[in-house]
């Protein structure tokens, strides 16, 4: 099992469609991918899950991989977060 | 049943007696109703099928919308498909059916109440409006799974009274309007799209009536009286032949005016004036043939977008339309407004998220700038039909003008778009004449600039008067300040009137205060010549413009402007024209 935290830098946030784009790249993967606040964890691969987790710009959220492919999960999850899901700002 | 009396809002008069239809558009709180084991595995099935038949449809219109504006556009669908799919969704509804033994209706409801208020417990303004995504996916797959309710009501053999909480304008559109005697609605006002639908077709309609829903499911029979915005529901037989009466007296006196439908539209002192045709719908064309208009002074041309919503219009479908339109008014000019929405629906999808004040955001000229890539789609096929037609047959209109600004880039994006077309080998002319629409404040301070910049302006009065005087007229609390007859709206249509006498441009009116008895002498005085209201207003405005002298209305102008208050404009006015408005019948 894999865990890193990451900041959400986007302006608008885990929005609908950002949401969206981490659910289609949590599918790639076979393992387990978990998206998590210091008050709750969801499943990446529901967007339900995702579009409930309280995370705005500026939250820190924790993802945290298990099985085969974590690892390329993990680095998968983190480029997405990391390029604003490819948002200008 | 017993008699049960609600009160709304008339906005389109008349008087509607039927049985009444329910619609409502919103999830609303189903019954729960329970079923037997062997019917468990059936509901579960017509679920799965409303849920597979809402994301095909999610699917096709994804595809478009990444067609026409690109992959970032289509992505908002993305998300609603996996919405409809996701097993905190779907699987929750399904595993309610099997073990509540309910209907799916119910289930659907109850997991979507869930989920929305865990969203509004989250409290930040993003994220509580996630909701809007989800109560749209819900809404579809209960519409899918309610069936074809709207394919129902145009096979009905008798017409009915519509009672719906809210009808969007995508809805609207569709709906089979030879059956609908009247519509009362829980929500709109005086401006949005059902209420407009309803003028146009004559359709006696009344907005604001709080619980009519409820009340209508049960009853068997309504009345709907929208001279006064009342809705009866299970009236007496008194009641009924009263209601009947004043039907009866309404239409006679509109069709003792059918005469007036080929005379001039002259004053009795001899000033020759031009009543035009605001239309929204295809088939309001013959409307305002009918009437004998002098052209159309405001084509909505949102009805292209909502037909296609949620995708755009391609610039065939724009074109096809325009042609059509030009084609049936020709040699008549026609003014085609261009896209005016935002706020809502669309500026949504395009902005990522609700605006927290969208009158005042990203709409109109505004978003058509923002966002160049449809408002070009839409100018190129005006251009197209511009260049079948004589010069000035076919004029640009743009919505929600704040200045000059606006005007230098709208001409620039012609000029290119022109050069383009002519690039591809079609022929277009130059100087298709392009105007502003004068609705916020500024425009009409600042119209003389305007007007050096424009080929004519147009004074959308719902909009300016909203802006001018910072009223929302949907508001309850605040609607009775919504008044043409503001003195400070009055000094802002002279201006504007005045800017265009000075510049030599022409200036014409499209709101419905050009509509408006008590205004219209008001505003011949002012020197207005070129009124544009919906096609069913003009034969009671003709009318009273050939009872009327210029002469007279010039006085009752300079007067009016002499008032400092709405009330006082309103009282001088209703005690000058008090004989005037006898004579020829017409009560204000």
């Amino acid at each position: 099992m894999r865990k890193e935290t990451v900041p959400i830098i986007n302006k608008l946030g885990l929005h609908a469609r950002a949401a969206a784009k981490v659910v289609h790249a949590a599918n790639q993967y076979d393992s387990e991918i978990f998206i998590g606040t210091d008050d709750e964890e969801v499943n990446a691969k529901s967007i339900l899950g995702l579009l409930t987790l309280a995370a705005t710009q500026g939250t820190s959220v924790q993802i945290r991989t298990d099985g085969q492919d974590e690892e390329e999960a993990m680095s998968a999850m983190v480029a997405l977060f990391k390029n604003r899901f490819g948002e200008d700002e | 049943m017993s008699r049960l009396e609600i009160s709304g809002i008339g906005v389109s008069p008349g008087i509607a007696i039927g049985e009444p239809v329910v619609y409502e558009t919103r999830p609303v709180a189903a019954l729960r109703l329970p079923i037997e084991d062997n019917e468990i595995d059936r509901e579960i099935e017509a679920f799965r099928r409303a849920v597979e038949g809402t994301v095909e449809r999610i699917e096709e219109n994804a595809e478009r919308a990444r067609a026409d504006m690109g992959e970032e556009y289509g992505s908002i669908f993305d998300a609603h498909k996996l919405i409809a799919l996701d097993p905190g969704f779907s699987g929750k509804v399904e595993e309610l059916i099997r073990t509540e033994k309910v209907n799916a209706e119910w289930a659907l409801d109850q997991v979507v109440s869930e989920l929305i208020s865990r969203f509004e417990n989250l409290g930040d303004l993003y994220l509580a409006d996630r909701k809007l995504d989800v109560l749209d996916v819900a809404a579809q797959i209960l519409q899918t799974f309610r069936g074809q309710d709207l394919h129902r009501l145009a096979e009905l053999d008798s017409p009915v009274v519509i009672v719906a909480d809210d009808l969007p304008p995508s809805l609207a559109v569709q709906l089979p309007l030879d059956k609908i005697l009247g519509f009362a609605l829980e929500t709109g006002g005086m401006t949005s799209h059902t209420t407009i639908i309803a003028r146009s077709f004559g359709i006696p309609a009344a907005v604001g009536v709080r619980g009519a829903c409820e009340a209508a499911r049960s009853a068997r029979l309504i009345a709907l009286d929208a001279f006064e915005g009342k809705l009866v529901l299970d009236p007496d037989q008194v009641e009924i032949n009263e209601y009947r009466s004043r039907r009866r007296e309404y239409e006679e006196q509109q069709a003792q005016l059918d005469h007036v439908r080929n005379l001039a539209t002259v004053t009795r002192d001899g000033r020759k004036l031009e009543l035009l045709a605001n239309i929204d719908l295809p088939m309001e064309v013959e409307s305002a043939l009918h009437w004998n208009v002098d052209g159309i002074g405001l084509y909505r041309s949102e009805f292209l977008y909502m037909k296609a919503s949620p995708l755009l219009p391609s610039e065939s479908d724009h074109l096809e339309f325009y042609r059509e339109l030009v084609r049936r008014m020709a040699p008549r000019p026609v003014t085609i407004r261009t896209f005016d929405l935002g706020g809502k629906k669309l500026a949504r999808d395009v902005i990522g998220s609700p605006e927290a004040n969208p009158v005042l955001g990203l709409r109109g000229i505004r978003l058509c700038l923002a966002k160049p890539g449809f408002f070009i789609t839409q100018l190129r096929a005006l251009l197209r039909v511009a260049g079948e037609y004589p010069p000035g047959t076919v004029r640009i209109m743009i919505p929600l003008v704040s200045g000059v600004e606006e005007i230098r880039i709208t001409r620039h994006l012609l000029r290119q778009t022109a050069e383009e077309l002519r690039r591809e080998g079609h022929s277009i002319p130059e100087g298709v004449p392009l105007g502003a629409m004068v609705e916020v404040p500024s425009a009409a301070i600042l119209s003389r600039e305007l007007a050096r910049e424009v080929d004519f302006l147009s004074i959308g009065t719902n909009d300016l008067i909203q802006y001018a005087l910072a009223v929302d007229r949907a508001n309850d609390l605040v609607s009775d300040l919504y008044r043409a007859s503001h003195p400070g709206l009055l000094r802002l249509v002279k201006k504007v009137l005045d800017a265009g006498e000075a510049e030599g441009i022409e200036v014409s009116m499209c709101g419905e205060t050009a509509a408006d008895p008590l205004m219209v002498p008001v505003l011949v005085g002012l020197g207005l010549r070129k009124f544009s209201m919906n096609p069913q207003a003009v034969p009671v405005v003709r009318n009273l413009i050939r009872h009327l002298s210029y002469r007279e209305a010039s006085q009752i102008a300079r007067q009016a402007l002499q008032l400092v208050t709405a009330r006082e404009v309103e009282e001088y006015l209703l005690e000058r024209l008090a004989i005037f408005f006898a004579k020829i019948k017409i009560r204000v």
